[in-house]
């Protein structure tokens, strides 16, 4: 009987530790693919952007890019400073989404929020202590890394040269800098 | 070392629950979390920040940086309407009508989630490019053959590869906070078989 609960006790304390390990997967595995995105791609450039060109078969940062959009990505790390990133903003579909070390997109601005041809945001660290922003966007991140990717819409090709332009238009800096 | 031997092989057991749970979950969460419309599925909050971990980690596994609505809606096929698996040996024609958004597109991928090759470097229509019909609707054919050349009936054809099955993404920008209350019911694009490799 004892050798009985002994064995039923010993399965469920494996069943359990096994369920525990599963949970830290599902959960931290969204943070290794960012921390893996960072590595591959922004592990010498962090505040700094890169460009995309066009996507194509070759293409293999990601898994299902949209050959329809030309993008840029700021690894940002606002640890001990803001992030100031500026831009400016094309008449057509332009989107600067925010990305959390866990992946979550937690902002997005796009052409239609923005009244002005160029835009400016101010990136918050989870320990930044909020100041008054009176020329541009405040986006807390809730986390001290993560990611902006810009998104613009390719169409049909016709202002290609005007997206590649905006592309060059794009800072993303340590306010400290 | 027998005691050793001992904790290494609760460890091996405690690996193994956890990758059989892992499996399950993969296999089970797909058809709990996504929506299905007709042949599409789509994941109704992929980048949203209160999305459940399972979401969060299936979205991490296929594409990363997921936007939160109502900025896109993803939806995307592996089936035709007759629940078979798209396949480069046969030809497909999607057939659709003007989706009310920002834009749309239509892309297909490999099985591996990348774009396929080809010499023309096309790999996705969208509502600029796409060539509407007298009716205003659109069709799109896939190809892997070029004996299936013939068959096209439509300046909207993209390549897919022969032998090997593809899947398309459909791709829907700002369709309006309404629409994601309606992700099931909402008029979509059909693919149905055209024909096969004899």
């Amino acid at each position: 009987m004892y050798r009985m609960r002994s064995l039923i006790n010993k399965i469920f304390i494996l069943l359990v530790l096994g369920t525990i390990v599963h949970l830290a997967f599902i959960i931290y595995f969204p943070t290794y693919m960012m921390w893996k995105f960072d590595r591959d791609i922004a592990s010498t450039s962090v505040n700094k952007i890169i460009h995309s060109d066009k996507v194509d078969s070759n293409s293999r940062t990601v898994i299902r890019p949209s050959p329809d959009l030309l993008y840029s990505v700021c690894a940002y790390d606002a640890t001990y400073s803001p992030v100031v990133i500026t831009s400016k903003v094309l008449d057509s579909y332009w989107a600067m989404s925010f990305y959390a070390s866990n992946s979550d997109n937690y902002a997005i601005i796009n052409d239609l929020d923005i009244a002005d041809d160029d835009v400016k945001v101010y990136l918050f660290g989870p320990n930044s202590k909020p100041t008054k922003i009176t020329d541009g966007y405040a986006i807390f991140s809730p986390s001290n890394k993560g990611a902006m990717l810009i998104r613009r819409f390719l169409g049909n090709e016709s202002n290609i040269d005007e997206l590649y332009e905006n592309q060059e238009t794009l800072t993303c800096d340590s306010l400290d800098n | 070392m027998i005691f050793a031997r001992k904790y290494l092989l609760y460890l091996i057991i405690i690996l193994l629950i956890a990758a059989l749970e892992t499996f399950i979950a993969a296999k089970i969460y797909p058809k709990i979390a996504f929506v299905k419309n007709d042949i599409w599925t789509i994941l109704p909050s992929p980048g949203d920040p209160d999305r459940n971990i399972y979401t969060r980690a299936a979205v991490a596994a296929v594409g990363t940086f997921a936007s939160k609505k109502p900025e896109q809606a993803y939806y995307q096929t592996e089936i035709d309407i007759e629940d078979q698996p798209l396949n480069g040996n046969c030809l497909y024609k999607l057939s659709g009508e003007d989706i009310d958004s920002r834009w749309w597109s239509i892309t297909a991928y490999a099985n591996d989630g990348f774009l396929i090759e080809n010499t023309e470097k096309l790999y996705s229509y969208n509502s600029e490019t796409v060539n509407f019909n007298a009716n205003g609707g659109f069709e799109i054919y896939f190809l892997g053959n070029n004996d299936f050349i013939t068959d096209v009936s439509s300046e909207n054809w993209l390549r897919v590869n022969q032998d090997e099955n593809f899947n398309i993404s459909l791709r829907i920008y700002y369709p309006g906070e309404e629409f994601f209350s309606n992700l099931k019911r909402v008029n979509l694009p059909i693919v149905e078989k055209v024909k096969c490799i004899e």
